[in-house]
């Protein structure tokens, strides 16, 4: 059992940042999982820019400083660090000059030269998206003011551990490494995620974890590359991969959601002028339900996507 | 009447307040249910209880006696394992509505999801909109009436009960087999579509009649196939 949810404001940024929505939902669907918690935020920077974040563990305030300064000088021989930041587990570094954002050479370098050295594990790179996951409840990602984060669209999970361990890589949301700003969060087992992994890797792809939701992340990336649309992965994916899933995809500009055959996971979407808003369940919705929401359950075998 | 607010109070006390409102006024509304799960489960004394919106997991599960309203939508499980009594539902219910119920009657006026009526073991589950995969799995015995369309794998590995249908059938489980529709079987269908004003009322004749086909009683080399793909 985990708890998912995906939320995009139809018309631009809202009055209410878009994090504190993900952390109030998240926070009801602690019910479904408290092993860990994340969120992948949706926030567009101005042109040429891109933002990472990277787990960066640290035992004191002068080790943190002293890993981020290297983080910083490995990656400042790729591209221009504008910004560098560490807190708690988690660093944030902004990057400009980027001609092109969705170059995948530029970007694996700039992955492996993040983790190259001090245990450095890099979980999202985006011209908008930033994944932000810690093992505990939602109130524990607080710390790295995540309410506050003002954006478009975004995903957030609570996670009740069933495919490998619980530390903060193996939360989700997962990164569809190394696509800019694609991620994942996933509800349900997969039973070919070790094939599929095998055939990914065998052409080109690292996976930052065992776990099988890290999969379907480069899974649907793969299918995008390859010039499918959002719908079209989504919809491959329901005969694809084999197993139990309600999993929720969000890029740059979509969100999007796939539901297996069996109907073994929940989903309940509501939706009205201003946003739509999926979760597992129905009572997650209750902060953004007003009068005229219309609210929902998809079938089996049912795919969806927004766009904005 | 007895009114109760559920902001601010924990499952266990809104489910004792129910039962001592029943015994007492034998009329409850509970008021601000907001999904919550398991509300008024294990209700065993007759009476009324509505609630004011919508419910979470498991309500009214396990219920005996008592007629229950839901005056909104309702999440898995709704009168799961109900003895006897009856549940309405005026929005749509989730996954398992029903599921193994032994008696009482629920009504479902919108759309309910998968597996809704899995395992009846009897009483009666009308559904006005469309079920999902695998309604009907292993029934029993019971009756299940599905105004709208169904899902795949319907009444899958049924033993006994039956089963009638108003649009199309996406597939039928194994062993699940159409039959022709008695005089008892029609006038059933119009008694409740009639009294539980399900889905405009529709009539009887538009109803497909599904029984057990009886196939997976006891094997045989001939029905093989059916075997080696039964759930």
């Amino acid at each position: 059992m985990c708890g998912i949810v995906g939320f995009m404001y139809k018309n631009g940024a809202n009055a209410v940042p878009l994090g504190t929505q993900l952390s109030a939902m998240a926070g009801i669907l602690g019910s479904r999982g408290l092993d860990s918690t994340g969120m992948a935020m949706y926030g567009k920077l101005p042109s040429g820019r891109l933002v990472m974040r990277a787990q960066l563990e640290a035992a004191s305030g002068d080790e943190g400083e002293g890993k981020l300064g290297r983080l910083r000088e490995r990656v400042g021989t790729l591209v221009t660090v504008e910004k560098a930041s560490w807190n708690k587990h988690l660093a944030r570094l902004e990057f400009s000059g980027v001609e092109n954002p969705d170059d995948l050479g530029l970007l694996r370098r700039i992955t492996d030269a993040a983790e190259a050295a001090d245990g450095i594990q890099v979980f999202s790179i985006g011209s908008a998206m930033e994944i932000i996951k810690d093992t505990g409840p939602a109130s524990d990602l607080d710390v790295y003011q995540v309410q506050k984060f003002k954006g478009t669209h975004g995903l957030a999970h609570t996670r009740l551990a069933t495919e490998s361990i619980v530390n903060t890589c193996s939360s989700h949301p997962f990164w569809a490494r190394p696509f800019a700003d694609i991620a994942v969060v996933h509800n349900g087992q997969l039973t070919n995620h070790n094939i599929l992994r095998r055939r990914f890797e065998h052409r080109g792809y690292h996976f930052l974890t065992t776990n099988d939701s890290e999969v379907i992340a480069v899974y649907i990336a793969d299918k995008l590359l390859h010039g499918k649309t959002l719908h079209e992965a989504l919809t491959d994916s329901i005969t694809e991969l084999d197993g139990t899933f309600t999993y929720l995809v969000a890029t740059e500009d979509s969100i999007g959601f796939a539901k297996d055959r069996f109907a073994t996971k929940p989903l309940v979407i509501a939706e009205n002028d201003t946003c739509v808003a999926l979760a597992s369940e129905e009572v997650a919705l209750a902060p953004v339900i007003t009068k005229g929401t219309q609210v929902w359950e998809p079938t089996a075998k049912t795919v969806r996507t927004w766009s904005r | 009447m007895v009114q109760i607010d559920c902001t601010g109070k924990t499952t266990t006390e809104i489910n004792k307040a129910i039962a001592a409102g029943l015994a007492k006024d034998g009329n409850v509304v509970v008021k601000n249910p907001a999904s919550r799960h398991n509300l008024g489960v294990g209700i065993n004394h007759p009476g009324k209880v509505v609630f004011e919106g919508n419910v979470g997991y498991y309500c009214a599960g396990m219920l005996k006696d008592a007629d229950v309203e839901i005056k909104g939508n309702c999440g898995w499980s709704v009168g799961e394992d109900m003895m006897s009594g009856s549940i309405v539902v005026h929005g749509n219910a989730s996954a398992a509505a029903g599921a193994a119920i032994r008696g009482g009657l629920l009504v479902v006026h919108g759309n309910a999801g998968p597996r809704t009526g899995i395992s009846m073991k009897g009483g009666t589950i009308i559904i006005g909109g469309n079920v999902d995969y695998m309604s009907g799995f292993i029934m029993q015995k019971g009756t299940f009436i599905i105004c709208g369309n169904t899902g795949e794998a319907l009444a899958d590995s049924m033993y006994e009960g039956r089963v009638f249908v108003r649009g199309t059938i996406a597939e039928h489980g194994n062993d699940a087999v159409e039959t022709e529709m008695t005089k008892e079987d029609k006038a059933m269908l119009k008694d409740l579509l009639t009294k539980y004003k399900v889905a405009g009322i529709p009539k009887p004749e538009s109803f497909k009649k599904i029984v057990s086909g009886k196939k997976l009683y006891n094997f045989s080399m001939k029905d093989y196939e059916l075997w080696r793909v039964a759930l």
